[in-house]
């Protein structure tokens, strides 16, 4: 039946033929846009492929990230023309798409000696509940840190801060300075989720979030770790310290606040020292979540994952697609990316000496971090994950209680808390 | 006469013969781009499928759940049918108001139209991020005109407030399609016969009354055509949704496509997202149908 659905699914299957043809071998391969700095040297790592692979042509289908994760991937698998290899941001995709069959395991390529060339914050996300890998981690990422301007902070004596009573006077000092303390914008539910996310994996630790939003059956959203979280993102807002009307506003025009200066702060993740202009890039800074009161996670905790590559298990050239994925992840190929503002997985490769402040700066977060959790939209169930968003959404904007919203996201997850168990 | 008959008739079935062939690349596109992704559509609607497991038959238990268990799908179509009851007024009502104000020979009407109709050289993906920033609540140039002017009290999240959100995007969408309409009217009006007109003044009707007995029913077919591509634009409506708001906050601007898109691609559920789909489709041709049946009414 799934045959007949993707053929006729799309048209595209009439033409999405990954083949081995007189014209030669060609590897589909499915990534997001890597970026502008990072384009030239990853095409150029495909062309020195190709060049030790007579014969072998490797075919780009790269997309915007927005679209690729909402539905770009997923149409190349429901169209029935499944790329060879595809991008994937490390957790519950990985999870599902292993779990469904698509995904070919790669352990045997990661012995332990081998993973320890990689971060630590790399392997949580690639691998299953039981060790097996199935994601190649390219790249490590941060969900969330407050970046800054050092201009704007010089400018008004700002400092950033390590513990919560800091931060509290730092947003303080902001607004009476005349700055938005906190530019979020929430239209997209995720800037706002992540912060309030991790706030709570801090506040829980690590297990615990994992527990909570793992739809372990002895735990729940209103968690006092949770509320906790939820209660010191309310007092944010109650205190004015949040941008005006987060929900209506894009992540885009929130990061313009920072750039314009009118912000002090912005939560988000790595990324935006690479989306920015480099000469913007060198002014900005950034620091962790501050320490929360009794909080039970390590101060080093971070929300942070791995990006990587999967292979098609179907793939009639799985052992082309591994060697195309080793080249991409030795050791000189990710020290070129590195030179164009990439965060490799492999602990060698750390940014260079001429980087931007802030990659190093996350850089140094990474390596520090004693434990990491996932974004609740990249790590774990959609329908959670929706749950979590919905509630921060509501309580951003004052319309609920931290304990309403989180009480009112747990009911709608309540069934499926309950399969879980069963 | 006997032997011509059978010629003619001949003669008409090679012409029909040629038509038909001439017409099956078209027909042989339509049905492969338009006919069967419906029919497509059709079939998904009745699967559970996430596009990664193996689908399952689900019957009509993705309709139950559209109609039964699902209230954002149903206030989806109360956003939409709002949002197209605001354009009607704001897109048709001031196309016209327009078009007949510039009709009038003012200076510059040139200019003027030119200037209705220039928001409809920009696309809707332009027109959203445009108005984002425009409307941006703190740093937007609405607010801070408003706040410059000491009109502190208005100066509101616009887009963040689901109060005025809806509305918010309805006015912009305004913004868009008034010139359009405006520029239908405009075309309309151009063929009411002068000596009409002339011969209302001479019996000394009003500008008002001259618009309201001559012009409107002169009118008729340029509106009813008007309104129906404003209510079937209007619940097809995706892009600029999509762009200010996505629904937010709280669904209060969610309409049924961009619910459809959630449901199908981000939340992975393409047979209920196929369901949404061919509910839309369905809801949409029944509007068509009722706004061209209203709008071919005898007078």
């Amino acid at each position: 039946m799934r045959g007949v659905l993707a053929g006729i699914g799309t048209a595209g299957a009439l033409a999405g033929c990954h083949s081995s043809s007189g014209s030669g071998t060609v590897l589909r391969f499915a990534t997001t846009n890597p970026g502008e700095q990072l384009r030239g040297p990853f095409r150029a790592a495909i062309r020195s492929f190709e060049k030790a692979h007579p014969g072998v042509r490797v075919e780009l289908l790269e997309m915007d990230d927005d679209v690729y994760q909402k539905m770009g991937l997923l149409t190349l698998f429901v169209g029935g023309t499944p790329p060879d290899i595809y991008f994937q941001w490390g957790g519950f995709q990985v999870r599902q798409y292993a779990a469904a069959g698509y995904a070919l395991d790669l352990s045997s390529e990661f012995p332990p000696e081998r993973r320890s060339e990689y971060l630590a914050t790399c392997w949580p996300s690639a691998t299953q509940d039981d060790g097996r890998v199935f994601l190649w981690p390219n790249s490590a990422s941060v969900t969330v840190v407050l970046w800054y301007r050092k201009s704007i902070f010089q400018k008004h004596g700002l400092e950033s801060a390590d513990t919560w009573a800091d931060f509290l006077a730092l947003c303080r000092k902001a607004r009476d300075a005349g700055l938005v303390p906190l530019a979020v914008g929430n239209r997209e539910l995720w800037p706002g989720a992540n912060l309030a996310a991790g706030l709570a994996a801090r506040q829980a630790g690590s297990a615990g979030y994992r527990a909570v939003l793992g739809l372990d059956r002895t735990r729940r959203l209103d968690d006092p770790a949770f509320l906790a979280a939820f209660t010191a993102l309310d007092d944010l807002r109650a205190q004015g310290f949040i941008s005006t009307g987060p929900n209506g506003v894009g992540v885009d025009e929130a990061r313009s606040l920072l750039e314009q200066g009118r912000a002090a702060l912005h939560p988000t993740g790595d990324w935006l020292a690479s989306e920015v202009d480099p000469a913007d890039a060198a002014d900005l800074d950034c620091f962790r979540l501050p320490v929360l009161p009794d909080q039970q996670g390590d101060p080093s905790a971070l929300l942070a994952l791995s990006t990587g590559y999967m292979i098609y298990r179907q793939t009639r050239h799985p052992e082309l697609c591994l060697e195309l994925l080793r080249h991409l992840g030795s050791a000189p190929v990710q020290r070129e990316f590195t030179r164009h503002g990439h965060l490799s997985g492999l602990r060698a490769l750390g940014p260079e000496s001429d980087a931007s402040g802030g990659a190093r700066r996350i850089w140094g977060f990474l390596e520090e971090a004693k434990e990491t959790a996932l974004a609740p939209d990249i790590g774990f169930n959609l329908e959670v994950s929706d749950a979590f968003l919905d509630a921060v959404s509501l309580l951003l904007d004052g319309r609920q209680s931290p304990a309403a919203a989180l009480q009112a996201a747990e009911r709608q997850i309540a069934a499926l808390r309950g399969a879980s168990a069963s | 006469m006997k032997g011509r008959l059978p010629n003619s008739a001949a003669s008409v079935s090679t012409e029909q013969r040629q038509l038909r062939l001439l017409a099956l690349p078209a027909l042989a596109l339509y049905l492969l781009f338009v006919v069967g992704p419906i029919l497509a559509a059709g079939v998904l609607s009745l699967f559970h499928w996430d596009g990664i497991t193996p689908p399952r038959f689900a019957g009509a238990a993705n309709y139950l759940r559209a109609f039964l268990a699902d209230p954002i799908f149903a206030r989806s179509f109360l956003n939409n049918s709002l949002y197209v009851l605001i354009t009607l007024v704001v897109e048709v009502g001031f196309g016209l108001l327009f078009a007949w104000a510039l009709q009038a020979r003012l200076p510059g009407a040139g200019l003027w139209r030119a200037l209705f109709f220039s928001p409809m050289v920009l696309s809707l993906v332009v027109v959203g991020l445009l108005w984002s920033f425009v409307l941006n609540p703190d740093a937007g140039l609405l607010n801070v005109t408003l706040r410059g002017l000491g009109l502190d009290a208005l100066a509101r999240p616009w887009l963040g407030d689901d109060r005025s959100a809806l509305a918010t995007v309805s006015l912009v969408s305004g913004w868009r399609y008034a010139g359009f309409y405006m520029a239908l009217f405009a075309a309309g009006l151009s063929r009411i016969p002068p000596e009409v007109l002339e011969a209302g003044r001479l019996d000394g009707a009003s500008e008002a009354t001259l618009f309201r007995r001559i012009t409107l029913p002169f009118l008729a077919p340029v509106t009813a055509i008007a309104v129906l591509l404003c209510i079937t634009g209007g619940f097809q409506s995706f892009d600029l949704f999509f762009v200010m708001t996505d629904g937010q906050p709280y669904h209060s601007t969610e309409i049924p496509t961009t619910w459809m898109i959630k449901k199908a691609f981000n939340r992975q559920s393409l047979g209920y997202g196929s369901a949404l789909g061919v509910l839309l489709t369905l809801f949409v041709a029944a509007v068509g149908i009722w706004s061209r049946r209203l709008g071919s009414r005898p007078e």
